[in-house]
């Protein structure tokens, strides 16, 4: 307890001698840290509206408007005999015009409206992208069917694209990640190298090298944390600004919802950010320690 | 009992400290520098508990190097260095902040932490050294009186004359209660009254027991003091004194 009470105190007195240098480490950590998080908030995006897209695997049929919902029955067991399909869900025009309203969330006045457009509509769900084609074409040949719609090309590009941004993502991440902690522990090294007179005289009088070591990590832990605080806080609020902007002129845009995305986001930044300074100050002070 | 050294050819073996009462030994030790220069050739030395050494030479004798050898900051290319009874060459690297918390070593240029007071600069050495709490401000208090500084203990280093800067330096290098005490040219930037004061609490120390190793080439008063002197010239000792001084070392400078 004594001797923590003495790193808090070098600590807080090393940080008192030279604010200037804590606060260039603090913004170096701060800087990089949000270059990460604008990172992974994309990153997170891309994957989300990947993964929308290609769950998106069905086929919808738009039924004529003279459609007589006695035959339902009929029409669904037509389509159901089709291989590939798994599933088939009515959709009556009430039902799809009440999802409109609550996916538009009331930002477009829908009262306006004289009477209902939509038509009565047949979700097929299917097994794989690859039946896609085939049910689409045959549900077209029915009757009764005004229009068919299945997503085919755009969910076999968003699954590349799911993969291809998961690789890049990785190697990206790690590049960055590898690039801060340099950066990090090289302006770590400048406060370490203003002390290297101090580190000179606590060996000199007998401190053992834990001893020298612990402040110099608790403060560039200290530093990380600060640093990766104040950057998750500008992306996280400067994203819960920017996606009902977004959602406002493309109502549709699969965005990662703000509130689940910070729940995880802004822990594993602070995370990072404290092991960041961790490991630079590691580095950095082992380059004066001879033990 | 196993050793490594036992499986070394005999000739490879490293001699046992020979002397029951010897706090510094060395035997064949060489040392260089990772530059290619070598700063020690073949020294043998022997220093007993509670003696008294002046370690005399020209700039680049090797006094400091051989200093260095005793604190570990050196380690030799060959030969055995016991302090205390202990090879200090065999010490593990984080093995050697022990081996400095039963030696004091105080410099030239005093080295001490500029933002801290006296008082703080000495009680630093037992904080870092993981000294209960309670017992540094009696041995703090203890050292500085013996170095009649007291009454400034508030002062920062540079409140404080050259000569007072030392004596915090000695203060902190006795704080632990050292079996020995190195001084690299401790009077090197004193004014000859303050180096006497300095070579005084050194003969106090000494005189309490403590064994003393002074590396200097201030003639006058290693002419003054009558102690050991040992002569270092280009990596060797050349000269071994009782009761010496100066002039004779200055003559075996001058004449190689």
């Amino acid at each position: 307890m004594a001797t923590l009470r003495f790193f808090l105190r070098e600590v807080t007195t090393n940080i008192r001698r030279s604010p200037l240098m804590s606060v260039a480490s603090v913004t170096t950590v701060m800087v990089l840290t949000m270059i990460l998080g604008f990172f992974l908030v994309l990153m997170a995006n891309l994957s989300n509206l990947a993964r929308d897209l290609a769950s998106d695997l069905k086929v919808v049929a738009y039924l004529q408007n003279d459609f007589d919902r006695e035959t339902l029955g009929e029409l669904r067991v037509k389509v159901q005999q089709l291989p590939g399909v798994e599933g088939v869900v009515f959709v009556s025009r009430e039902q799809a015009f009440e999802h409109l309203k609550k996916r538009m969330n009331n930002r477009i006045q829908l009262g306006d409206l004289t009477h209902n457009p939509l038509p009565d509509a047949l979700e097929i769900r299917v097994r794989g992208p690859e039946d896609l084609e085939p049910v689409g074409s045959a549900v077209k040949q029915l009757a009764k069917v005004e229009k068919v719609r299945f997503g085919e090309d755009v969910a076999r590009r968003m699954m590349s694209l799911n993969r291809i941004v998961r690789y890049v993502g990785f190697v990206v991440l790690g590049l960055l990640l590898f690039s801060t902690l340099l950066v990090v522990s090289n302006t770590i090294r400048l406060t370490v190298y203003a002390r290297r007179r101090d580190i000179e005289v606590m060996q000199l009088v007998g401190a053992a090298g834990w001893f020298i070591r612990w402040p110099f990590l608790l403060e560039g832990m200290l530093q990380g944390l600060v640093g990766a605080a104040l950057a998750a806080t500008v992306v996280g609020e400067s994203y819960r600004l920017l996606v009902p902007q977004l959602l406002k002129s493309v109502a549709f845009l699969p965005v990662a919802q703000p509130d689940v995305l910070l729940l995880w986001l802004c822990p594993a930044l602070l995370v990072l950010g404290t092991l960041v300074g961790l490991l630079g100050s590691w580095i950095s002070v082992n380059r004066f320690l001879r033990f | 009992m196993f050793s490594w050294r036992n499986l070394l050819s005999p000739a490879m073996r490293r001699p046992k400290a020979t002397y029951e009462d010897s706090m510094v030994e060395l035997h064949g030790v060489n040392l260089t520098y990772p530059n290619g220069y070598q700063a020690l050739h073949e020294v043998e030395l022997l220093v007993r508990k509670g003696e008294f050494v002046f370690l005399v030479g020209t700039t680049g004798s090797g006094k400091s190097s051989l200093l260095k050898l005793l604190y570990r900051e050196n380690e030799p290319k060959n030969g055995a260095v016991y302090v205390d009874n202990q090879d200090v060459t065999e010490l593990r690297r984080h093995q050697i902040c022990y081996l400095r918390r039963r030696l004091g070593v105080i410099f030239q240029d005093f080295r001490l932490l500029r933002e801290k007071t006296a008082w703080e600069n000495v009680a630093y050495a037992l904080e870092v050294t993981g000294e209960r709490r309670r017992n540094i401000p009696k041995k703090v208090g203890r050292v500085l009186e013996l170095v009649g500084l007291l009454e400034k203990r508030k002062r920062l280093p540079s409140q404080l004359s050259g000569g007072e800067q030392q004596r915090v330096a000695i203060a902190r290098a006795l704080v632990h209660e050292p079996h020995l005490l190195l001084a690299d040219e401790p009077t090197g930037n004193l004014d000859p009254d303050s180096s006497w004061d300095i070579m005084q609490i050194l003969s106090r120390i000494n005189a309490e027991g403590t064994t003393v190793l002074v590396a200097t080439h201030d003639q006058q008063i290693v002419d003054t003091m009558r102690k050991r002197v040992i002569v270092m010239q280009g990596g060797r000792i050349v000269e071994d004194l009782q009761r010496g001084n100066y002039a004779v070392s200055g003559r075996v400078a001058v004449s190689s």
